[in-house]
């Protein structure tokens, strides 16, 4: 039975990555207001434009990790932490491993 | 359309709210005051328009027909049907030297009015003339200045001055709400030969007078005149120069007048006034499109258009990845809006008076005359209102003629600013 284990720095980091995505789709929102002239209303009439595109920021953060985790496989460095991916199970992660032994 | 209603519809205290737009409104200021005087008029020239005119006065509490004049029985007949009480002339000399009258209503071939006009203003007579006013520049310089010494009341058939939509429009160009006019657009098409039945041939160029370059000079006088003075008024300054070409392209039934005209009236700041009329064709029927950048306005039809109707823009964020998207992936090239037909936009516009248009200005127009006459007050710029449609459909005919384009005379301009200063304060007559 699979079993999924997230440290609990992970979802800090995670949180935190999302939460500046965010960040970054209102600045993009404002920017494109005072652009092309509309109204200060379209902050959060728009919102939903804008958690669309946190995601798919988000997304694009992701799939960039994903690469770099990748490439260093590839030319045999072992990835830092931080440089995992998330919500993927690591034999060598402390909760995997207690876990396990503790049912042994 | 009474005056009551005319100001409900305006929505207005009082008429004096447009003074600077329209100031010949300021006629009905007094009318509380004149309540129980009453004018005697006669009218010279009760044909289909005089008579049409003579159902507005003869319903006139303050106005009495008291004579008619004209060299047509048929036309006396019908008008006593209105007013069975008035006196018939043949003569009009004759009603001019009834001291009893005060005022005259002109509604003659064209060619007539100027004589008549002048006789009536000698006869110490207020006159109402149609339009156009005279026959050529001259003459109807010399009939405003005539008006002037003799200080007599001198109004012209131009009802657009009078009509609650034009009114309130120009009040909305003049404020700036449809932007910086460019361009005026006017024209009136129809589809009939404009001849009237003649009950002999002799009396062809009698009835059909309109036809003949004698008695008219056609479509310029009898329509453009409305029309011309319609843009001078959005725009608030005289063209200074015309061109023009016109030609009897359908109506080759003997007429001597075109049947076919357009002209461009230029102003000095590079604004254009074009105006069109066909007989052969009515789908456009007429109007004068003032062309705003913020909008546009149709006074014949009641309505005008901003240009920003159509669907809400796309959100400002959206935008935004649009044009990323054009930028990085390109836009296409082939098919962009460059190729794309700019047809009119199916924008139903905004009712002017907020319903559709019942009525022209005519009855305010001639009760306006009615009033003048109880008062003796000449309203600010109507004669010259009038002086200048004149004027500028006969120029405009003129180019026409010539085939060259023609500057505005110096010599026909008269002291009178459309929108400036002159001309604003009300003269009295004497």
């Amino acid at each position: 039975m699979p079993y999924f284990y997230i440290p609990t720095h992970r979802i800090r980091t995670e949180s935190l990555s999302l939460l500046i995505c965010f960040v970054i789709a209102v600045l993009l929102n404002v920017y494109a207001i005072v652009t092309y002239d509309a109204p200060f209303t379209e902050l959060w009439t728009s919102i939903l434009y804008v958690l669309e595109a946190t995601f798919v920021l988000y997304a694009v953060w992701i799939i960039l990790r994903l690469l770099a985790y990748l490439f260093l496989c590839l030319i045999g460095r072992k990835p830092k932490s931080e440089h995992k991916l998330p919500f993927i199970l690591h034999r060598h992660e402390r909760g995997y491993r207690s876990h396990h032994h503790n049912r042994k | 359309m009474n005056r009551r209603l005319f100001l409900k519809n305006l929505g207005l205290a009082g008429a004096t709210s447009f003074a600077a737009t329209s100031p010949w409104l300021r006629t009905f200021a007094t009318v509380e005051d004149s309540a129980r005087e009453r004018c005697r008029l006669g009218m010279i020239g009760p044909g289909s328009r005089g008579r049409f005119l003579l159902s507005f006065l003869s319903e006139n509490p303050k106005c009495e027909i008291v004579a008619f004049a004209d060299i047509y029985q048929p036309s006396l007949d019908e008008a006593l049907k209105i007013v069975p009480t008035a006196k018939t002339y043949t003569d009009y000399h004759q009603l001019l030297d009834d001291k009893s009258i005060d005022g005259v209503v002109i509604a003659t071939p064209l060619n007539t009015h100027y004589q008549i006009a002048m006789d009536a203003f000698d006869a110490g007579k207020h006159v109402y003339c149609e339009k156009a006013i005279a026959y050529t520049m001259e003459q109807t310089l010399a009939l405003y200045r005539r008006h002037l010494e003799t200080g007599k009341i001198f109004f012209t058939g131009q009802q657009r001055l009078f009509d609650p939509r034009y009114i309130q429009v120009m009040e909305m160009v003049h404020q700036g709400l449809f932007g910086e006019i460019a361009a005026i657009h006017a024209y009136w098409n129809r589809n009939g030969d404009w001849r009237r039945e003649v009950p002999s041939p002799e009396l062809e160029r009698l009835i059909n007078w309109r036809l003949y370059s004698e008695s008219s000079k056609g479509l310029m006088t009898e329509l453009a005149c409305h029309q011309l003075q319609v843009g001078t008024w959005a725009l608030g300054k005289l063209p200074s120069r015309v061109m023009g070409s016109g030609a009897i392209t359908f109506w080759k039934d003997g007429r001597e007048v075109y049947d076919n005209v357009h002209c461009i009236y230029e102003f000095e700041d590079g604004k254009q006034m074009t105006y069109a009329s066909v007989i052969s064709n009515k789908f456009y029927g007429l109007e004068e499109q003032i062309l705003g950048n913020k909008g546009t306005v149709e006074p014949e039809r009641g309505k005008f258009y901003f240009e920003d109707y159509g669907p809400a823009p796309a959100p400002a964020f959206v935008q935004m990845l649009m044009d990323w998207e054009d930028k990085i992936w390109g836009a296409n090239q082939f098919a962009g809006s460059s190729w794309d037909p700019e047809v009119a936009r199916n924008n139903p516009g905004e009712w002017i008076l907020g319903k559709s248009p019942e009525a022209d200005g005519t009855s305010l127009l001639t009760e306006a005359f009615v009033e003048a006459v109880c008062t003796g007050q000449q309203p600010p710029r109507i004669a010259e209102e009038g002086y200048y449609a004149t004027q500028l459909c006969l120029i405009g005919h003129e180019a026409i003629v010539q085939g060259k384009p023609l500057p505005f005379p110096e010599e026909m301009k008269i002291d009178y600013e459309p929108y400036g200063t002159k001309g604003l304060s009300s003269r009295t007559s004497p």
